[in-house]
């Protein structure tokens, strides 16, 4: 356990050190001070409240989720797999006595935990701003649940990454086809609806399940399965491929 | 060792697979209430147009601000599918004042009711056209390629608000629930709705006639709920919905603007459509409530040719259209511009044969134009009014019934004035 904890604060360690964390950071805070600008000026020229106490957070997850975080999602991961593969700085990390199947659940850990520490980042940058906005009580149960149940289908996103960073040699097409699975999906889920259960960007926005009045608990499962089902089958075929890899 | 790692990220995987796809199937298989909901509202609409032979339709809408009712509309609407006949009656309340309003339609006779006077109108339809789409008393609307697509861009964008209705069955029938909260409405659905209702629905000249708030700023989607009922035909027998908009007014006080309705099919294959019992009663009698030519029409018409000069107005001639007589329907006419003698310009002038098509609301006709060319012209005139409205080098859709202009002439005046000598 201390190895793998060791190789998981290692891959932590690599990641704060990339700019890209930076640039993480820097775009989140623009593009919520970018909301926060266009819903403060439709309420005060227009007269239009685009979202209300607490649902100006989840405006923001609900645009974020789909296009900042899925993107540095997808640079952190190619990073920790393409990148270190392209750099040949992998041969380091596997020299260590480390197996290579710590190597990666660490890795995958490390990718989760920066999905995750952006989410909270951003939940915590949104809440601020949507008290300076609207001034009034929010519920931030419901904002806090939103941006935990948001992970699950980032998590799946970024062991898709981690896969095609498998499959492929360079890091620029790891991305270039991240972005296109991910555009993939969500044009299928628009072209195909009733099947949309089978593309985990459907998923994308199943935090909104818990938010009324009526909860499909039977429907939250489901999604919940499949998510689970993806993770799973991602994780061992991302594994595998890892294992296979050569230096 | 390195073996069993292997074996066990296959397993990891085939386990994974079997997870995903039983239960996306699952999800596939178990309709969500959205779906369900969808299906029911298409069935009941083909069983309405196309199985029954009659039914009766309750339509109530309340509008309320504060829990206070502001206006309140009722229509009672009775279709006999098999006649094409169709009643239709209504109760509006509006600042306490309650107006009526009745219409009776079929394949012969429009009837409407001036509700202050009692009096009736009666419009005698002068020719029957056979069924077409245009006569139809009630069509089903999912076949209207429209609303086909509309459901497609619905279908791709509900998401996961589809699982927000709930399905539950009780003594046979199906009953669906749904309830979205303020925190479910997305963001952009909220902003158009908020948008359409200040701007559109409840603007200030429409808050100032009704004498209530007007929504100023903060306007945002509070609340949507709706409950729909199906009967084990699997007709829609009953649809309550309500929404709910919050909104503060000049004075910065926050209001809530409430809109129910409800929608009640019932007697079905147990209603009956009959004409208003005229007998004692005051009619107006008219030809034709459609748009067709008739004798009435016969006359000169004309308007000004005026061009823009050194930022004035000049008049440099008239154009003329004559209706010298209407034989069933078909005008027989001529077209012709008179210019000042100052202005060399070529006058136009033809003679035309227009004919109604399969749309009554306009007669085309040919003519050629200053250059010879053979164009399409159309002639239309507004109910009540003794003008003409010419129109030049248009093209006719394929099903007749629209038109498109090919060419557009912005000093050319479509409207004739009717000069009575």
């Amino acid at each position: 356990m201390s190895v793998f904890k060791a190789a998981y604060i290692n891959e932590l360690y690599k990641i704060s050190k990339r700019k890209k964390i930076m640039a993480a950071s820097i775009l989140s805070i623009l593009a919520v001070v970018g909301a926060a600008v266009i819903v403060y000026c439709l309420n005060n020229m227009v007269g239009i409240r685009a979202t209300g106490s607490s649902e100006f957070s989840l405006l923001v997850l609900s645009v974020l989720s789909y296009t900042l975080i899925p993107l540095f999602t997808a640079f952190v991961c190619i990073d920790i797999f393409s990148g270190e593969f392209t750099e040949q700085t992998i041969r380091l990390t596997l020299t260590r006595p480390v197996s290579r199947a710590k190597v990666f659940s660490a890795k995958v850990l490390a990718a989760a935990s920066f999905i995750m520490a952006n989410l909270l980042f951003i939940m915590i940058l949104s809440t601020i701003f949507s008290f300076i906005i609207n001034g009034t009580s929010f519920n931030l149960f419901k904002i806090f649940l939103s941006y935990i149940l948001e992970f699950f289908p980032l998590f799946v996103f970024s062991l898709v990454v981690i896969l095609i960073c498998n499959i492929t040699r360079g890091t620029t097409s790891a991305f270039m086809l991240s972005v296109l699975v991910f555009i993939l999906f969500n044009g299928l889920e628009i072209i195909f609806p009733y099947y949309k259960s089978f593309f985990f960007t459907s998923t994308f926005d199943w935090y909104r399940l818990f938010l009324g009045s009526y909860i499909n608990y039977y429907k939250i499962l489901r999604c919940f399965l499949i998510l689970s089902g993806y993770s799973i089958m991602l994780f061992g075929l991302g594994y595998y491929l890892f294992d296979k890899k050569d230096m | 060792m390195k073996m069993t790692k292997r074996s066990t990220a296959i397993g990891a995987f085939l386990v994974g697979m079997m997870i995903l796809i039983t239960s996306a199937f699952a999800d596939v298989m178990i309709e969500s209430g959205y779906y369900s909901l969808k299906n029911s509202v298409k069935a009941t609409m083909k069983k309405l147009s196309e199985e029954v032979d009659n039914f009766s339709v309750n339509v109530a809408a309340t509008f309320k601000i504060d829990d206070k009712i502001y206006a309140e509309a009722e229509e009672v609407c009775k279709f006999d599918m098999v006649n094409q006949a169709k009643e239709t009656i209504g109760t509006n309340m509006e600042k306490g004042e309650i107006t009526e309003s009745y219409y009776y339609a079929d394949t012969k006779q429009n009837i409407s009711k001036d509700s202050k006077t009692g009096k009736y109108y009666v419009w005698n339809k002068k020719k029957n056209k056979g069924m077409n789409n245009e006569d139809k008393i009630f069509e089903n609307p999912f076949e209207d390629e429209r609303v086909m697509d509309a459901e497609k861009i619905a279908d791709a964008f509900v998401g996961n608000l589809q699982d927000v209705i709930e399905v539950e069955e009780i003594d046979n029938k199906k009953v669906y629930i749904g309830n979205l909260s303020d925190a479910q409405v997305p963001s952009l659905i909220n902003a158009i709705s908020s948008f359409i209702f200040k701007h559109s629905i409840f603007d200030e000249y429409t808050t100032k006639r009704m004498g209530v708030p007007y929504p100023k700023s903060n306007v945002y989607v509070t609340s949507i709920s709706g409950k729909a009922i199906e009967n084990s035909d699997g007709i829609l027998e009953s649809i309550i919905g309500s929404a709910s908009i919050s909104a503060d007014d000049k004075n910065g006080i926050t209001h809530t603007y409430t809109v129910e309705f409800s929608f009640d099919i019932k007697d079905i294959n147990n209603t009956t459509v009959t004409p208003p019992d005229l007998e004692g009663q005051e009619v107006e009698y008219n030809e034709d409530s459609e748009y067709v030519f008739d004798e009435k029409y016969v006359g000169k018409y004309k308007n000004d040719i005026v061009k823009l000069e050194h930022n004035s107005f000049v008049k440099v001639g008239e154009r003329y259209l004559e209706i010298t007589s209407v034989v069933d329907g078909k005008v027989y006419g001529r077209y012709y511009e008179v210019y000042n003698e100052a202005y060399e310009e070529s006058p136009v002038d033809f003679e035309f044969i227009a004919e109604a098509g399969e749309s009554s609301y306009y007669s085309a006709f040919k003519y050629n134009d200053k250059n010879g060319e053979e164009k399409t012209g159309l002639i239309q005139k507004r109910q009540g009014k003794q003008n003409i409205y010419l129109l030049f080098d248009v093209e006719i859709s394929e099903d007749g019934y629209g038109y498109s202009y090919l060419s557009y002439n912005e000093d050319f005046d479509n409207n004739f004035v009717r000069i009575f000598e």
